[in-house]
């Protein structure tokens, strides 16, 4: 338990890091703004009580909004996330899966499944980010372009990201 | 009651999951508008440390060019300095200045933190309330205007960029004084549109575009950049122009904040008369 807590720390600082002091500093094009930080949300255990779940999405929203220099945006989107991410696990994972308490990445349930998950995760995340972000419905099509690169390049870090961490089996589905 | 509990201890996690929304939603709402200061200000004590230390590190990286910026500058002040002028009468000094009394002064500051891709672009500045610094000061740099100061902490400030959807500067033509404001379209962080020229008024590519110093917070003439593209559309009162800005923001180091000393009594001015104008109505 403890040594749980102290990985979810470590990673916690580790991709504010990334985030806030590498990634916040390419600017690559208005349209992309990758926010890879909402993999800590992902890569909990599956049986993170759902009150839990929120309120580190909350907390870490907040956090993120500290370094961003805004107000809000970060912590209502990463509340979301936390608020969907019980439910889409509960809809796409088996009795075993949560009988295992596994850590929902890539090595433990195959490309497809992992990829399903991310994006819909982070789909979410930076549409409720980014809208906010604009705080209008004025340039509706401008934002909904941001919302889908950015989600684009996210998606391909965290998936990235994956496959350089952990060996993936071939999909047994 | 028993009934409530009972409903309470069902959905709680729903029920606490629309009491952090609305929670975020009330801060959203609540700071979004122009005066979002005080969480700032809270928020820029924490994470303006960390980017203390980071932009340390990277402006060892940028020095030759920030020395080249330096002296750049030097010889554009040397320029203007009184004993480079030839003093044929003393009326040609009267800038902003009119009897000597010193209208505008200068804090330097280095940017510890900044962005151009998102809509709403904010810096981070090293100078804060200990430095003199205080909420609607402007900021440039040698090139142009770079925003106007937001937040202010003891010992830092977070500036509302010109890349922001809420910044709106009154600009007008240098050469024939045709004003407008400036906005961000939030696509080209090398652009921005200028609104509101009336059709009459001559507009030519190249033109320089300044501040027109109708507000309290930037003087006049501070180069804003130069008109880029413009048209007129049939049966359209005004002018679509677009603005190359000068200031790089992808690369800014250092800006000064400009301190306005009449600023208060100008704007108390301006209050007052508004009032009185909307008691007569």
């Amino acid at each position: 338990m403890i040594n749980e807590v102290l990985k979810q720390l470590l990673r916690l600082v580790l991709l504010l890091f990334i985030q806030v002091l590498i990634i916040n500093n390419i600017n690559l094009s208005p349209y992309v703004n990758p926010y890879i930080y909402v993999l800590l949300l992902m890569m909990m255990r599956v049986n993170v009580p759902k009150a839990q779940s929120l309120l580190i999405g909350f907390g870490l929203g907040m956090l993120m909004d500290v370094f961003s220099s805004t107000v809000g945006i970060h912590t209502f989107a990463t509340t979301l996330v936390g608020y969907i991410r019980p439910r889409f696990l509960a809809l796409s994972l088996n009795k075993e899966d949560f009988d295992g308490n596994i850590e929902p990445n890539i090595a433990n349930k195959g490309f497809v499944w992992f990829f399903t998950y991310a994006f819909s995760i982070i789909f979410v995340h930076s549409l409720a980010l980014f809208f906010l972000e604009v705080y209008s419905m004025k340039e509706f099509f401008a934002t909904m372009q941001r919302v889908l690169y950015s989600t684009g390049v996210t998606l391909m870090m965290i998936v990235l990201g994956q496959f350089l961490f952990f060996t993936v089996k071939p999909s047994h589905d | 009651m028993r009934n409530i509990i009972v409903f309470i201890y069902k959905y709680y996690v729903f029920l606490l999951f629309l009491l952090l929304e609305f929670f975020s939603l009330y801060l959203i709402y609540r700071y979004n508008t122009y005066q979002r200061a005080s969480f700032i200000n809270f928020s820029n004590g924490v994470s303006g440390n960390v980017f203390n230390t980071v932009a340390n590190f990277k402006s060892y990286f940028r020095l030759r060019q920030i020395n080249d910026s330096l002296q750049l500058e030097n010889a554009r002040l040397r320029s203007e300095l009184f004993t480079s002028y030839y003093n044929n009468e003393i009326r040609d000094f009267k800038v902003n200045d009119s009897i000597y009394k010193q209208q505008y002064t200068y804090i330097a500051a280095k940017v510890l933190n900044n962005s151009v891709n998102r809509r709403n672009n904010y810096l981070t500045l090293n100078r804060g309330k200990i430095h003199g610094v205080k909420q609607q000061m402007g900021v440039i740099c040698d090139n142009g205007v770079v925003g106007i100061v937001m937040g202010v902490s003891d010992r830092f400030c977070t500036v509302l960029s010109l890349l922001n959807s809420n910044a709106k500067i009154s600009a007008k033509i240098a050469d024939n004084n045709a004003f407008g404001s400036l906005v961000w379209d939030g696509d080209d962080p090398t652009t921005c549109r200028l609104l509101d020229v009336n059709k009459h008024v001559e507009v030519e590519n190249g033109k320089r575009i300044v501040t027109s110093g109708f507000s309290t917070i930037f003087p006049e003439n501070i180069p804003i950049g130069e008109v880029y593209t413009h048209s007129l559309e049939a049966g359209d009162n005004f002018h679509t122009i677009k603005v190359k800005l000068a200031t790089g923001f992808g690369n800014l180091t250092s800006v000064y904040i400009i301190n306005n000393f009449y600023k208060e009594e100008m704007d108390s001015l301006e209050t007052e008369a508004q009032t009185r104008l909307t008691d007569d109505k």
